[in-house]
């Protein structure tokens, strides 16, 4: 029955994009249709998505197999496969021609747990390379959404943290303490923004950041991370790229489907809820704060298609969604004391509307800021730090 | 109003010193000497390697951002100077680089090699698409904007071929301007050669021990060898504009008499074709008036500095410089003879 849904919906897709559009913004409707069809479908068909598994959200996700795995066909929306299996996942860019994007959900299994321990979900959506071993993730995205074509067709992987547990990732050479919610984007080939969505996250020997920032880090060209910026607030363009996923309501819901019911805390009661006509499991959650998953186990739901108005809900405590946990807490923006910046054991927290950076030691700028007052300020007042390319002194 | 007088101090200091680099880069510029020199040679199969290599590096590193195959040109100890970078830092910078201009199109209008040294003039051409990311700061925001970096650079190769250190006179103030960071200068643009003349030449040697004859005038402040090694048509580019022989004597003078230490210490030279490549140090003390503008002398401020320059000699067929181009790094300039700007207080 589900799987009639999904070609149906799929089908509706299709539908929509053929008759192609020749204006952008006409072309920005179609996109818009296309993401939010996948992720609706994604978000019915992945719901039982077990831990260590990739879930098949929308066809055009292709698995390379390891070990002379010759695999299957990865071809139905809501088909799971052990990551364990995959080397490599690569998904397509939205395609407004044939109504395709890549999107796959993603239950990351602490290794050798039992019973299987999920260490942190994701989304791959639109063009996306992820490599994958038993510890680490290397990701590589597109590194320019294609603005003449598609407004909204992101290309990005998003991690999240389980709730009230803090996830200890190893994503493109770097360790991450994850501590809520963050989208990994390539601006370039060169150039990877870390976006905090929710909560925070902690480089571990670099920078900080908390929701509403952004880090930048300097990749080579496999992806790995050289080095990172210190925090920045969300550029105007990354807030419309999450606002747009936002709004197509699939992003939270694949999530509330995938992560670990939070428990509850001491600090709140349980409230109960009528179920009024025309509401969902999903609206419920949202409404509350709280995931699905825990209204269903708190309410021994067997059925989450079932529920119907006039029914009492007990809703358990959630977890609010704004509440911000730093595992470490950052030290302030001390800079830089070698030149390269990259492990170097400093951190660096930004909030929301910070604007100023520090100057890595070793360049020309740190050497003379003390001195130099005239473009200290300048830098200052401009909210720019002060760069050095191929100049400098040595640190002292 | 406290803001913007102190703005109108910044912009009035920052011009007059600005004024003070251009007088300085004139200086520089303004010498070499006909002397004879060594018949031509066949082409050395090692320089043209050593070429070829960098050549090679520069393709891959910019145009591709491949800075892994630094790894197989360069010693694991290379070192960048004046920064003292290591490979790392070098290979982070390259790529925040390439990361913020995506389309950054490098190329070489000169490059000479003289045994185991290598000079060449880089310059790169891209648009600003992309936020610019320093190690631990806040990225600067992309501008958009097309910009134009100008570098020369001498390259040592050790005796596996391998480059083992480099000098670079990327100009950082020059830099700041094109990213948006600080106001330009108000100097006029000048349109900079994109190919440049290379013409077989039998003055070789002559050119070079012409070019070190010249530094050892400068030491001495001695204008009449000065003179003798500039053709009176000559110019001299620099990363704020173009001056001829006259003015750049002027302009020398005037730095002479601002910083009677000044002093000239040649690290390396070499000679190629109609060209040579000079990497040299000077130093000095500002302790009188800088009066290129009577009325509004600069005054000293007691402060030393210590630069690295390179600069890129055409010489004619009788000995003497046709045009010159110098780089250093002007920020480190002014920032190192203390030409600031005060602290308004309560600002």
């Amino acid at each position: 029955m589900r799987a009639l849904i999904i070609l149906t919906v799929m089908a509706l897709v299709v539908m929509v994009a053929a008759p192609l559009p020749t204006s952008a913004e006409a072309n920005d409707t179609v996109c818009a249709t296309v993401l939010q069809t996948a992720l609706v479908v994604l978000e019915s068909a992945c719901t039982d998505l077990q831990p260590g598994n990739v879930c098949l959200g929308f066809p055009g996700v292709q698995p390379s197999f390891i070990n002379g795995d010759t695999g299957s066909p990865f071809d139905q929306a809501g088909q799971q496969l052990a990551l364990s299996r995959i080397g490599m996942l690569r998904s397509e860019a939205l395609n407004v021609t044939n109504g395709r994007v890549g999107l796959a959900a993603l239950s990351f299994a602490v290794p050798n747990s039992a019973p299987p321990t999920v260490a942190a979900t994701g989304l791959m959506i639109g063009e996306v390379e992820l490599q994958l071993t038993s510890y680490s993730i290397n990701v590589r995205t597109a590194f320019k959404d294609s603005p003449d074509q598609c407004q909204q067709a992101p290309a990005m992987v998003i991690l999240r943290s389980p709730d009230n547990a803090e996830a200890s990732l190893y994503v493109n050479g770097a360790m991450l303490l994850l501590n809520g919610m963050i989208a990994i984007h390539f601006q370039s080939a060169n150039s990877a923004s870390f976006i905090v969505q929710q909560g925070s996250v902690q480089i571990v020997g670099g920078p900080a950041a908390q929701a509403g920032s952004t880090l930048v880090a300097i990749t080579d060209n496999t992806g790995t991370i050289m080095t990172w910026s210190a925090a920045r607030p969300m550029s105007e363009k990354e807030v419309q790229l999450l606002s747009a996923l936002q709004s197509l309501t699939g992003t939270y819901k694949a999530f509330a489907v995938m992560t670990t019911p939070a428990p509850a805390t001491t600090n709140c009661s349980p409230v109960t809820h009528v179920v009024a006509h025309g509401e969902t499991l999903y609206r419920i959650a949202q409404h509350y704060n709280t995931t699905m998953q825990a209204i269903i186990d708190a309410n021994n739901i067997s059925n989450p298609d079932a529920i119907y108005a006039g029914q009492a809900l007990n809703i358990p405590c959630g977890t609010p969604t704004d509440t911000v946990k730093v595992s470490n807490p950052p030290a302030s923006n001390t800079g830089n004391s070698g030149g390269s910046g990259a492990n170097d054991g400093t951190t660096t927290t930004a909030q929301p509307g910070d604007s100023t950076g520090t100057i890595p030691c070793g360049d020309l700028t740190t050497a003379v800021a003390g001195s130099f007052n005239g473009i200290a300020e300048n830098f200052s007042d401009s909210g720019l730090p002060m760069p050095s390319i191929g100049g400098g002194l040595p640190c002292q | 109003m406290i803001g913007s007088k102190m703005e109108m101090m910044f912009l009035m200091r920052r011009k007059i010193a600005l004024s003070l680099v251009s007088v300085f880069t004139c200086l520089l510029a303004a010498w070499s000497a006909p002397v004879p020199s060594l018949a031509q040679g066949e082409v050395d199969p090692v320089e043209f390697r050593h070429k070829e290599i960098v050549r090679t590096v520069v393709d891959a590193i910019y145009t591709q951002g491949n800075v892994g195959v630094m790894d197989g040109f360069y010693t694991p100890t290379f070192t960048r100077h004046p920064s003292n970078s290591d490979l790392l830092t070098v290979k982070v910078s390259i790529l925040a680089l390439k990361a913020a201009i995506p389309d950054l199109r490098p190329s070489i209008p000169l490059i000479i090699a003289d045994g185991n040294l290598v000079a060449f003039r880089l310059r790169l051409d891209g648009t600003l698409v992309n936020e610019l990311v320093f190690p631990n700061s806040v990225p600067i925001p992309a501008t958009n904007q097309p910009i134009t970096l100008l570098t020369n650079i001498v390259m040592r190769f050790d005796e596996n071929n391998l480059i083992a250190e480099e000098w670079d006179g990327f100009d950082n103030l020059g830099f700041l301007v094109q990213i948006g960071a600080i106001p330009p200068p108000q100097t006029e643009p000048v349109e900079l050669p994109l190919v440049f003349n290379i013409q077989p030449s039998p003055r070789e040697q002559q050119n070079k021990e012409a070019t070190l004859a010249y530094y050892d005038g400068l030491s001495r402040n001695d204008f009449g060898v000065i003179d003798a090694y500039l053709r009176p048509d000559m110019s001299a580019y620099s990363v704020f504009g173009k001056m001829d022989r006259t003015a750049q004597n002027n302009d020398l003078s005037f730095l002479r008499n601002a910083m009677p230490d000044l002093s000239y210490t040649v690290d390396q030279v070499l000679a190629e074709a109609n060209w040579t490549a000079v990497m040299y140090h000077v130093r000095g003390s500002f302790t009188q008036p800088y009066a290129a503008s009577p009325d509004q002398p600069i005054q000293p401020t007691n402060q030393p500095f210590d630069l690295l320059v390179v600069t890129l000699y055409q010489f004619d067929e009788q000995g003497q410089v046709v045009e010159s181009y110098e780089l250093f790094d002007s920020f480190s300039f002014l920032s190192q003879l203390g030409l600031n700007v005060p602290r308004v207080p309560g600002s």
